[in-house]
């Protein structure tokens, strides 16, 4: 067991490509650290780095405290768990969960000794004999989780051990890495494309984009706390709305209309100077809510918005609304989001002047009506449009980035 | 891969009934008979041989079908030809030590030629394969000179060289391809594992590679086994000669009769190796072993 520790470290491949751009990152003894970006951020790349699998082109890596970064891979006591299994075709599961302790010339009897405990773990005892390919994806993928912890290696790194799983599966395999993990108190990097899985599974998310870590938090404070569009965006599901509009004095010109200024949000507006200011409107579909289910004591706002679509999901129902954007909505950050979320069937909101709404199971909003809707605007995010950096985030270190 | 675990069920599943719903194709009768004239005409020189070799005297030139008084004297004799022994002695030390370097030295080329990125891999390789369009006849006299000098002439090595030279590229060619399928999770998984470059490159590259390490090695050993050119140029005496070679130096037990007989039954002889070789091996070139490797 040891802490990963980047100091400063940039991967850049021949072309000029800079992959990861200046990362510094420590990741504790014993946590779970989640990398989570859309694709082409880095966050492979990082992982790549800590296994040895990719040369750092400058800083340092080290872990447990000592600089790695000209160990080669077999050097470093690390496990990795790959997309796609890497699971040696021609060898048994006992063999290939045995095969680094062969490697390392352990004792015969104790190999089989650790693969029968971690096969008992992973309920994978009845296949050791059998073949990667007279398997289902759901046991080759605990094959690997095997092999990754008979080793007792320092660190275990998860290259989105979970993306090639069907969704159910996903969902107990999740909770089974987390059992896992919090059992055997090793240190994890887990990188993962998938918001959901980054939110339940880790102790710390670190959200990167285009090579940048954008920002390292517990996940309840990246939901509450974003510190800036792209996190916004990219953390939550269905995803934040976003509007143009601008504060003037008390209120935040809307496209739906002018809301107050809550206290809370003035305050932390002040901190960036005051007057007149274009901003980037977030709000995130569960802070809207059917004006006949406002939430008592909550500071809100009402207004009128053409439903265009309803979901129900049961629980909830997600409002789709139309509304005019004030001026374009043009950020970087927002439309490679877009991008990235291409061919997911996440309800998307944003420039498209489209927006989402949660409300109450029992709301009887329909589409094609007019219907009112309530926001709570305690719970706006105000956005730079220029530099996209959070306006209203809580914590003092607003603007550091 | 998906799709050999999707089948497997089908082919187990019990045979549907003729005539029953879909249209089965049909298989036309004259394509029964196309195929049996191409397989007798392929087969039917092996089959002359074994008549010619089982004739002896008279027989050998009658022109029979089948032998009338079937014998193993020329068997015999060729066994009892020390020149022959000999040459399949030569034969066998020439065609193994050829194929096992051809192949070492061949997944090494290979493997860096799949893997690695660096700059001339395609010049190097279409240099690699054009050795192959090179005449052999070109290169077999100035070999001669050269061997006679740095005495090299009619020894095994003698032959090995050149006829390396040849299997080589082919080698290089198949497993290039066979390298190329492995999925590079697999040798980074064993990086990760603990495996040094070249223990990933043995214990999961190589096995992986089987089926086409077993088809560049059968290719190789029948081209250096069959081998005829270099086998008459490059040796002058039954010290070194490969048994294509030792053949053509048959004789009859008179200058006037011809050694017909013996000769097919050497023929025969040298090709029954190669037949069980390529029996042997043919499931392992068929077999894909990545199966199960990766997601499927």
């Amino acid at each position: 067991m040891a802490e990963i520790e980047f100091d400063d470290v940039v991967k850049r491949y021949p072309d000029g490509f800079e992959a990861v751009k200046h990362m510094s990152l420590e990741i504790r003894d014993g946590e779970l650290m989640i990398l989570v970006g859309p694709s082409g951020c880095g966050k492979s790349t990082a992982l790549r780095m800590i296994a040895g699998l990719e040369d750092i082109s400058e800083g340092d890596l080290k872990i447990g405290g000592e600089v790695v970064n000209d160990l080669a891979p077999k050097d470093r006591d690390i496990a990795m768990v790959f997309q796609n299994y890497a699971l040696y075709p021609h060898m048994t599961v006992r063999e290939n969960m045995g095969f680094a302790l062969k490697l390392r010339k352990e004792d015969p009897n104790e190999i089989n000794r650790r693969v029968d405990e971690a096969a008992k773990i992973l309920d994978l005892e009845q296949h050791l004999d059998r073949k990667p390919a007279n398997l289902s994806g759901g046991q080759r993928q605990r094959v690997a989780m095997g092999r990754a912890i008979v080793r007792e290696p320092k660190a275990f790194l998860m290259d989105e051990p979970l993306s090639n799983l069907d969704a159910k599966l996903r969902v107990e395999m999740r909770a089974a890495v987390s059992r896992l993990q919090q059992r055997l108190e090793t240190t994890t990097v887990y990188v993962t494309h998938d918001q959901t899985e980054a939110m339940t599974l880790g102790d710390r998310v670190a959200v990167m984009r285009a090579g940048i870590l954008q920002q390292v938090d517990v996940p309840r404070a990246l939901y509450d706390d974003p510190r800036n569009i792209f996190v916004a965006g990219f953390i939550g599901s269905p995803a934040m709305n976003f509007f143009t509009g601008a504060v003037e004095g008390d209120t935040i010109r809307a496209p739906m209309g002018d809301i107050p200024l809550s206290d809370s949000l003035r305050r932390s507006l002040e901190q960036h100077g005051t007057g007149r200011r274009d901003v980037i409107i977030g709000v995130r579909p569960e802070d809207f809510e059917d004006a006949q289910f406002a939430p008592e004591g909550h500071e809100g706002w009402t207004f009128e918005a053409p439903i265009e679509l309803t979901e129900s999901m049961g629980s909830e129902i997600y409002a789709h609304f139309d509304f005019e954007q004030r001026a374009e909505l043009d950020s970087e950050e927002l439309r490679e989001l877009q991008q990235d979320a291409g061919t997911s069937d996440v309800p998307q909101s944003g420039a498209s002047g489209h927006a989402v709404a949660r409300v109450d199971a029992a709301s009887n909003v329909r589409a094609g009506e007019r219907a009112k809707l309530w926001l709570d605007t305690e719970k706006i995010h105000l956005f730079d449009p220029g530099t996209g950096q959070s306006l209203t985030r809580a914590s003092d270190n607003v603007g550091v980035a | 891969m998906a799709a050999t675990t999707a089948e497997a069920p089908q082919a187990a599943a019990p045979r549907k009934k003729k005539g029953a719903g879909t249209a089965a194709v049909k298989t036309p009768w004259w394509l029964y008979v196309v195929v049996a004239a191409i397989v007798i005409f392929c087969l039917f020189p092996f089959y002359w041989m074994i008549n010619i070799s089982l004739k002896t005297g008279a027989d050998l030139t009658n022109g029979s079908a089948y032998p009338p008084n079937p014998t193993l004297k020329n068997y015999q004799s060729v066994f009892q030809n020390g020149d022959f022994t000999r040459a399949l002695l030569n034969s066998a030390v020439v065609s193994v030590v050829t194929t096992v370097a051809a192949l070492t030295v061949g997944s090494f080329c290979a493997y860096a030629l799949a893997r690695l990125r660096f700059k001339g891999k395609f010049p190097i390789l279409a240099l690699v394969l054009s050795i192959t369009t090179f005449p052999a006849i070109a290169i077999a006299a100035p070999l001669f000179r050269l061997w006679s000098d740095i005495g090299i002439f009619n020894t095994w090595i003698g032959l090995i060289i050149p006829n390396l030279t040849f299997a080589l590229p082919l080698a290089i060619y198949i497993l290039v391809s066979f390298f190329k399928e492995i999925p590079k999770d697999l040798e980074e998984a064993a990086l990760v594992d603990g495996a040094t470059y070249f223990q990933a490159f043995r214990k999961v590259v190589v096995p992986l590679a089987a089926p086409g390490l077993a088809t560049a090695g059968i290719l190789t050993f029948i081209g250096v086994w069959n081998e005829f050119l270099f086998a008459i140029t490059l040796t002058s005496s039954p010290k070194a000669r490969t048994v294509p070679a030792a053949i053509a130096f048959f004789t009859g037990s008179t200058q006037f009769e011809r050694p017909l007989g013996t000769v097919s039954a050497a023929s025969v002889i040298i090709s029954i190796p190669l037949i069980f070789l390529v029996l042997f091996f043919q499931k392992r070139i068929v077999a894909g072993l990545t199966a199960g490797a990766v997601k499927g």
